[in-house]
Protein backbone atom coordinates (compact mmCIF):
# COMPACT_ATOMS: atom_id res chain seq x y z
CA UNK A 1 0.00 0.00 0.00
CA UNK A 2 1.10 3.55 -0.68
CA UNK A 3 0.11 4.85 2.90
CA UNK A 4 3.10 2.43 3.99
CA UNK A 5 5.81 4.09 2.69
CA UNK A 6 5.50 7.28 4.56
CA UNK A 7 6.03 5.01 7.93
CA UNK A 8 9.18 3.85 7.12
CA UNK A 9 10.66 6.96 7.76
CA UNK A 10 8.45 7.32 10.66
CA UNK A 11 9.28 4.33 12.13
CA UNK A 12 12.95 4.37 11.99
CA UNK A 13 12.68 7.96 14.29
CA UNK A 14 10.91 6.60 16.94
CA UNK A 15 13.47 3.69 16.81
CA UNK A 16 16.68 5.73 17.01
CA UNK A 17 14.75 7.54 19.73
CA UNK A 18 15.10 4.76 22.45
CA UNK A 19 17.68 5.06 25.04
CA UNK A 20 20.55 2.40 25.92
CA UNK A 21 21.00 -0.08 28.97
CA UNK A 22 23.21 0.97 32.03
CA UNK A 23 25.88 -1.30 31.82
CA UNK A 24 28.37 -2.14 35.05
CA UNK A 25 31.75 -0.23 35.60
CA UNK A 26 34.11 -2.50 34.26
CA UNK A 27 37.41 -0.59 35.81
CA UNK A 28 38.70 -2.94 38.78
CA UNK A 29 38.35 -2.12 42.35
CA UNK A 30 39.68 -2.76 45.66
CA UNK A 31 37.77 -1.88 48.79
CA UNK A 32 39.01 -0.99 51.18
CA UNK A 33 37.27 -2.68 53.67
CA UNK A 34 39.81 -4.93 56.06
CA UNK A 35 38.41 -7.65 58.97
CA UNK A 36 39.15 -6.81 62.49
CA UNK A 37 40.30 -9.68 64.40
CA UNK A 38 37.39 -10.17 66.30
CA UNK A 39 35.54 -10.94 62.84
CA UNK A 40 33.79 -14.08 61.87
CA UNK A 41 32.93 -15.46 59.05
CA UNK A 42 29.39 -16.53 58.77
CA UNK A 43 28.77 -18.11 55.41
CA UNK A 44 31.19 -18.27 52.29
CA UNK A 45 30.80 -20.28 48.90
CA UNK A 46 32.44 -19.88 45.46
CA UNK A 47 30.98 -18.91 42.37
CA UNK A 48 30.01 -20.94 39.65
CA UNK A 49 28.65 -19.70 36.43
CA UNK A 50 25.02 -20.07 35.41
CA UNK A 51 24.19 -17.82 32.10
CA UNK A 52 27.59 -15.84 32.19
CA UNK A 53 30.84 -16.32 33.67
CA UNK A 54 31.53 -15.48 37.01
CA UNK A 55 34.22 -16.54 39.27
CA UNK A 56 35.87 -15.99 42.62
CA UNK A 57 34.21 -16.34 46.34
CA UNK A 58 31.82 -14.76 48.42
CA UNK A 59 32.47 -14.40 52.65
CA UNK A 60 29.91 -12.73 54.58
CA UNK A 61 31.70 -11.49 57.87
CA UNK A 62 30.30 -10.06 61.54
CA UNK A 63 32.24 -7.49 63.04
CA UNK A 64 30.94 -5.36 65.64
CA UNK A 65 27.10 -5.93 65.10
CA UNK A 66 27.57 -5.29 61.42
CA UNK A 67 27.40 -7.91 58.60
CA UNK A 68 29.05 -7.65 55.42
CA UNK A 69 29.28 -9.75 52.27
CA UNK A 70 32.54 -9.77 50.44
CA UNK A 71 33.22 -10.47 47.29
CA UNK A 72 37.05 -11.49 47.02
CA UNK A 73 38.50 -12.27 44.52
CA UNK A 74 35.25 -11.68 41.69
CA UNK A 75 35.19 -11.11 38.26
CA UNK A 76 32.18 -11.53 36.43
CA UNK A 77 31.11 -10.98 32.48
CA UNK A 78 29.65 -7.29 32.10
CA UNK A 79 25.64 -6.74 31.66
CA UNK A 80 23.04 -4.42 31.76
CA UNK A 81 21.62 -3.72 35.24
CA UNK A 82 23.31 -6.00 37.25
CA UNK A 83 22.98 -6.11 41.24
CA UNK A 84 23.97 -8.08 44.52
CA UNK A 85 20.93 -10.60 45.47
CA UNK A 86 20.87 -12.67 48.51
CA UNK A 87 18.61 -15.24 47.75
CA UNK A 88 16.67 -18.48 49.32
CA UNK A 89 17.66 -20.65 46.08
CA UNK A 90 19.50 -20.58 42.30
CA UNK A 91 15.61 -19.17 41.15
CA UNK A 92 15.87 -16.21 43.71
CA UNK A 93 12.21 -17.18 44.90
CA UNK A 94 13.11 -14.82 47.83
CA UNK A 95 15.48 -12.39 47.83
CA UNK A 96 16.91 -9.02 49.11
CA UNK A 97 19.11 -6.39 46.94
CA UNK A 98 22.52 -5.67 48.31
CA UNK A 99 22.81 -2.73 45.58
CA UNK A 100 24.10 -2.74 42.69
CA UNK A 101 26.93 -4.58 41.20
CA UNK A 102 29.91 -1.39 41.70
CA UNK A 103 32.51 -3.43 39.18
CA UNK A 104 32.78 -6.07 37.01
CA UNK A 105 36.53 -6.84 39.18
CA UNK A 106 37.80 -7.04 42.19
CA UNK A 107 37.30 -6.93 45.81
CA UNK A 108 34.24 -5.25 46.43
CA UNK A 109 31.80 -4.88 49.96
CA UNK A 110 28.57 -4.81 50.55
CA UNK A 111 26.65 -4.41 53.96
CA UNK A 112 23.54 -6.25 55.15
CA UNK A 113 20.75 -4.68 56.34
CA UNK A 114 20.30 -5.27 60.22
CA UNK A 115 16.30 -6.77 59.39
CA UNK A 116 18.08 -9.21 57.22
CA UNK A 117 17.31 -12.69 58.51
CA UNK A 118 20.50 -14.32 57.46
CA UNK A 119 18.98 -18.34 57.87
CA UNK A 120 16.55 -17.80 54.89
CA UNK A 121 19.11 -16.85 52.63
CA UNK A 122 22.07 -19.21 51.34
CA UNK A 123 23.04 -17.97 47.85
CA UNK A 124 24.69 -14.99 46.55
CA UNK A 125 23.34 -14.06 43.18
CA UNK A 126 25.01 -11.67 40.52
CA UNK A 127 21.29 -10.64 38.93
CA UNK A 128 20.45 -8.93 35.99
CA UNK A 129 17.36 -6.91 36.82
CA UNK A 130 16.85 -5.72 33.35
CA UNK A 131 16.39 -9.32 32.18
CA UNK A 132 15.72 -10.91 34.99
CA UNK A 133 18.94 -13.31 34.40
CA UNK A 134 21.10 -14.83 37.32
CA UNK A 135 24.23 -14.58 35.69
CA UNK A 136 26.16 -16.84 38.33
CA UNK A 137 26.16 -17.89 41.76
CA UNK A 138 27.59 -18.96 45.47
CA UNK A 139 26.13 -21.31 47.73
CA UNK A 140 26.74 -20.10 51.00
CA UNK A 141 27.40 -22.82 54.06
CA UNK B 1 -38.16 13.19 38.38
CA UNK B 2 -37.62 16.76 36.86
CA UNK B 3 -33.66 15.82 36.49
CA UNK B 4 -34.10 12.96 34.44
CA UNK B 5 -36.75 14.70 32.15
CA UNK B 6 -33.99 17.44 31.99
CA UNK B 7 -31.45 15.05 30.99
CA UNK B 8 -33.31 13.36 28.56
CA UNK B 9 -34.35 16.41 26.98
CA UNK B 10 -30.49 17.42 26.56
CA UNK B 11 -29.85 13.63 25.27
CA UNK B 12 -32.36 14.05 22.73
CA UNK B 13 -31.43 17.05 21.82
CA UNK B 14 -27.84 16.11 21.42
CA UNK B 15 -28.70 13.11 19.06
CA UNK B 16 -30.70 15.19 16.85
CA UNK B 17 -28.17 17.50 16.81
CA UNK B 18 -25.40 15.11 16.08
CA UNK B 19 -27.32 12.65 13.42
CA UNK B 20 -28.21 15.99 11.51
CA UNK B 21 -24.38 16.37 11.16
CA UNK B 22 -22.35 15.14 8.38
CA UNK B 23 -20.32 11.87 9.90
CA UNK B 24 -17.33 10.11 9.19
CA UNK B 25 -16.02 6.60 9.83
CA UNK B 26 -12.58 5.54 9.65
CA UNK B 27 -10.51 2.49 10.21
CA UNK B 28 -6.57 3.02 11.99
CA UNK B 29 -4.19 0.82 12.93
CA UNK B 30 -1.23 2.48 14.98
CA UNK B 31 1.57 1.06 16.26
CA UNK B 32 3.62 2.14 18.74
CA UNK B 33 7.13 1.96 20.10
CA UNK B 34 8.64 2.79 23.32
CA UNK B 35 11.96 1.14 25.16
CA UNK B 36 11.50 -2.42 25.51
CA UNK B 37 7.75 -2.02 24.53
CA UNK B 38 5.49 -1.70 21.70
CA UNK B 39 1.50 -1.85 21.00
CA UNK B 40 -0.63 -2.37 18.27
CA UNK B 41 -3.95 -0.56 18.39
CA UNK B 42 -6.51 -1.07 15.32
CA UNK B 43 -9.68 1.08 15.83
CA UNK B 44 -13.40 1.88 14.11
CA UNK B 45 -13.94 5.86 14.76
CA UNK B 46 -17.59 7.48 13.71
CA UNK B 47 -16.87 11.37 13.89
CA UNK B 48 -19.65 13.71 13.66
CA UNK B 49 -18.70 17.33 11.80
CA UNK B 50 -19.84 20.04 14.03
CA UNK B 51 -19.20 23.51 13.69
CA UNK B 52 -20.17 26.37 11.13
CA UNK B 53 -17.30 25.19 9.11
CA UNK B 54 -17.33 20.96 9.90
CA UNK B 55 -13.54 21.30 11.10
CA UNK B 56 -14.77 20.12 14.94
CA UNK B 57 -15.15 16.61 14.69
CA UNK B 58 -16.70 14.69 17.71
CA UNK B 59 -17.18 10.87 18.18
CA UNK B 60 -17.37 7.12 19.11
CA UNK B 61 -15.35 4.42 18.42
CA UNK B 62 -14.26 1.06 19.37
CA UNK B 63 -10.16 0.24 19.65
CA UNK B 64 -8.55 -3.08 20.23
CA UNK B 65 -4.86 -2.71 21.39
CA UNK B 66 -2.49 -5.22 21.96
CA UNK B 67 0.87 -4.54 24.08
CA UNK B 68 4.09 -6.29 24.46
CA UNK B 69 6.64 -5.28 27.20
CA UNK B 70 9.86 -6.93 27.94
CA UNK B 71 10.89 -6.63 31.38
CA UNK B 72 8.31 -4.14 32.39
CA UNK B 73 8.18 -2.65 35.98
CA UNK B 74 4.16 -2.47 37.35
CA UNK B 75 3.68 -0.21 39.86
CA UNK B 76 1.33 -0.06 42.77
CA UNK B 77 -2.63 0.81 41.00
CA UNK B 78 -5.05 1.67 43.58
CA UNK B 79 -5.56 5.50 44.49
CA UNK B 80 -6.15 4.67 47.41
CA UNK B 81 -2.49 3.04 48.36
CA UNK B 82 -0.78 5.67 45.90
CA UNK B 83 -2.22 8.89 47.00
CA UNK B 84 -3.94 7.85 50.60
CA UNK B 85 -7.33 8.80 49.35
CA UNK B 86 -9.96 8.07 46.08
CA UNK B 87 -12.05 10.64 44.03
CA UNK B 88 -11.33 13.25 41.62
CA UNK B 89 -9.17 15.45 43.86
CA UNK B 90 -6.10 12.06 43.61
CA UNK B 91 -5.26 13.83 39.80
CA UNK B 92 -3.63 16.79 42.11
CA UNK B 93 -2.00 14.74 44.99
CA UNK B 94 1.56 13.70 44.80
CA UNK B 95 2.28 9.77 45.08
CA UNK B 96 3.23 8.48 48.26
CA UNK B 97 6.35 6.69 47.39
CA UNK B 98 6.93 4.32 49.99
CA UNK B 99 3.40 3.44 49.55
CA UNK B 100 4.17 1.69 46.00
CA UNK B 101 5.57 -1.37 45.14
CA UNK B 102 6.12 -3.00 41.89
CA UNK B 103 6.09 -6.28 40.27
CA UNK B 104 8.82 -6.93 37.06
CA UNK B 105 7.19 -9.00 34.34
CA UNK B 106 9.61 -10.59 31.83
CA UNK B 107 7.36 -10.88 28.59
CA UNK B 108 3.98 -8.39 29.76
CA UNK B 109 1.28 -9.07 26.98
CA UNK B 110 -1.84 -7.02 27.45
CA UNK B 111 -4.77 -7.01 24.99
CA UNK B 112 -7.69 -4.52 25.47
CA UNK B 113 -10.74 -3.82 23.79
CA UNK B 114 -12.75 -0.72 24.76
CA UNK B 115 -14.99 1.48 23.51
CA UNK B 116 -13.25 4.87 22.91
CA UNK B 117 -14.41 8.79 23.16
CA UNK B 118 -12.37 10.76 20.04
CA UNK B 119 -12.34 14.73 19.64
CA UNK B 120 -10.15 16.45 16.67
CA UNK B 121 -9.80 19.37 14.42
CA UNK B 122 -9.50 19.99 10.54
CA UNK B 123 -6.71 22.80 10.84
CA UNK B 124 -5.82 22.61 7.22
CA UNK B 125 -8.22 20.44 4.11
CA UNK B 126 -5.08 17.65 4.68
CA UNK B 127 -4.30 18.31 8.17
CA UNK B 128 -6.22 16.65 10.95
CA UNK B 129 -5.50 16.97 14.90
CA UNK B 130 -6.60 14.45 17.38
CA UNK B 131 -7.46 13.26 20.54
CA UNK B 132 -9.12 9.97 21.48
CA UNK B 133 -9.26 8.01 24.90
CA UNK B 134 -10.58 4.49 26.32
CA UNK B 135 -13.41 4.83 28.16
CA UNK B 136 -14.24 1.44 29.13
CA UNK B 137 -13.85 -2.39 28.17
CA UNK B 138 -12.03 -6.00 28.58
CA UNK B 139 -8.37 -6.73 28.58
CA UNK B 140 -7.59 -10.58 28.24
CA UNK B 141 -3.81 -12.23 28.07
CA UNK B 142 -1.90 -15.12 29.35
CA UNK B 143 -0.58 -15.36 33.06
CA UNK B 144 2.89 -14.08 33.13
CA UNK B 145 5.39 -14.98 36.50
CA UNK B 146 6.74 -11.86 37.96
CA UNK B 147 8.94 -10.52 40.52
CA UNK B 148 7.68 -8.50 43.41
CA UNK B 149 9.49 -5.39 44.89
CA UNK B 150 9.24 -4.21 48.15
CA UNK B 151 12.24 -1.99 48.91
CA UNK B 152 15.21 -3.91 48.51
CA UNK B 153 13.43 -7.34 49.24
CA UNK B 154 11.12 -9.41 47.14
CA UNK B 155 9.84 -12.62 45.70
CA UNK B 156 8.56 -14.23 43.00
CA UNK B 157 4.81 -13.61 41.84
CA UNK B 158 2.66 -14.25 38.92
CA UNK B 159 -0.41 -12.34 37.71
CA UNK B 160 -3.00 -11.76 34.72
CA UNK B 161 -4.39 -8.67 32.87
CA UNK B 162 -7.31 -6.99 34.90
CA UNK B 163 -9.87 -7.72 33.25
CA UNK B 164 -11.93 -5.04 33.56
CA UNK B 165 -11.16 -1.63 32.03
CA UNK B 166 -12.88 1.85 33.21
CA UNK B 167 -11.79 5.54 33.11
CA UNK B 168 -12.47 7.28 35.90
CA UNK B 169 -9.93 9.69 37.04
CA UNK B 170 -5.64 9.31 37.55
CA UNK B 171 -5.37 6.65 39.60
CA UNK B 172 -9.02 6.08 39.85
CA UNK B 173 -8.38 4.20 36.54
CA UNK B 174 -9.24 0.62 36.24
CA UNK B 175 -7.67 -2.14 34.06
CA UNK B 176 -6.06 -0.97 30.68
CA UNK B 177 -6.61 2.01 28.70
CA UNK B 178 -5.25 3.66 25.97
CA UNK B 179 -5.15 7.40 24.84
CA UNK B 180 -3.87 9.14 21.72
CA UNK B 181 -2.90 12.47 20.60
CA UNK B 182 -1.76 12.77 16.88
CA UNK B 183 -1.84 14.69 13.71
CA UNK B 184 -3.40 12.81 10.59
CA UNK B 185 -2.59 13.76 7.20
CA UNK B 186 -4.78 12.83 3.90
CA UNK B 187 -2.81 11.51 0.93
CA UNK B 188 -6.67 11.38 -1.03
CA UNK B 189 -9.92 10.25 -0.05
CA UNK B 190 -9.24 6.77 0.63
CA UNK B 191 -6.21 6.76 3.08
CA UNK B 192 -4.19 9.12 5.32
CA UNK B 193 -1.15 8.76 7.63
CA UNK B 194 -0.57 9.68 11.16
CA UNK B 195 1.71 10.12 14.06
CA UNK B 196 1.54 11.38 17.35
CA UNK B 197 1.81 10.53 21.18
CA UNK B 198 0.44 7.48 22.93
CA UNK B 199 -0.44 7.51 26.76
CA UNK B 200 -0.87 3.40 27.33
CA UNK B 201 -2.19 2.16 30.85
CA UNK B 202 -1.50 -1.92 30.98
CA UNK B 203 -2.85 -3.70 34.36
CA UNK B 204 -2.03 -6.40 35.60
CA UNK B 205 -3.36 -8.13 39.05
CA UNK B 206 -1.52 -10.51 40.64
CA UNK B 207 -2.53 -14.14 41.94
CA UNK B 208 -2.26 -13.38 45.46
CA UNK B 209 -2.55 -9.88 47.30
CA UNK B 210 1.61 -9.63 47.06
CA UNK B 211 1.49 -5.72 48.31
CA UNK B 212 0.51 -6.21 51.93
CA UNK B 213 1.16 -2.85 53.30
CA UNK B 214 -0.39 -0.26 53.67
CA UNK B 215 -3.19 -2.30 52.73
CA UNK B 216 -3.79 -6.08 50.89
CA UNK B 217 -3.28 -5.16 47.17
CA UNK B 218 -3.25 -7.19 44.15
CA UNK B 219 -3.14 -4.00 41.19
CA UNK B 220 -0.58 -2.93 39.12
CA UNK B 221 -0.21 -0.41 36.63
CA UNK B 222 2.68 0.01 34.21
CA UNK B 223 2.16 3.84 32.41
CA UNK B 224 3.91 3.56 28.80
CA UNK B 225 4.33 6.64 27.07
CA UNK B 226 5.16 6.05 23.21
CA UNK B 227 5.81 7.64 19.88
CA UNK B 228 2.98 6.36 17.46
CA UNK B 229 2.52 5.83 14.06
CA UNK B 230 -0.05 4.73 11.56
CA UNK B 231 -2.16 4.61 8.56
CA UNK B 232 -6.01 5.41 8.42
CA UNK B 233 -8.72 3.86 6.22
CA UNK B 234 -11.47 6.23 5.13
CA UNK B 235 -14.74 4.25 4.67
CA UNK B 236 -16.95 7.28 3.78
CA UNK B 237 -15.51 10.60 4.03
CA UNK B 238 -18.27 12.91 2.85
Amino acid sequence: MKAFKYLRPLALLVLFACGGEEETPTEPIEDDFNPSEAAIVLKEGSFVDVVHKVSGSAKIYSSNGTRTLVLDPFSTENGPDLYVYLTNDAKATKFVSLGKLKSTTGKQSYEIEEAVVLDDFSYVIIWCQDFSVNFGHAELK
Amino acid sequence: MKRLYIVLIISSALVNQLSAQVADNNIDIGLGIGGSEGSLSTSYVHNWQLGKKKKWSLGVGGRLTNYLGKNQYYLTAPASITSGETGPQVFFIENIIENIDSVQFASAQVNSLNASFNVGYQVHPKVFVGFNIDLFGVSFGAKQDGRYFEGNSGNTTSGKPTSLNVLLISDNDIGSLNSELFARYSLNATWGIKAGFQFLFTEYSTDTEVQQSPEPNDRFRNKSAMFTAGVTYFINKK
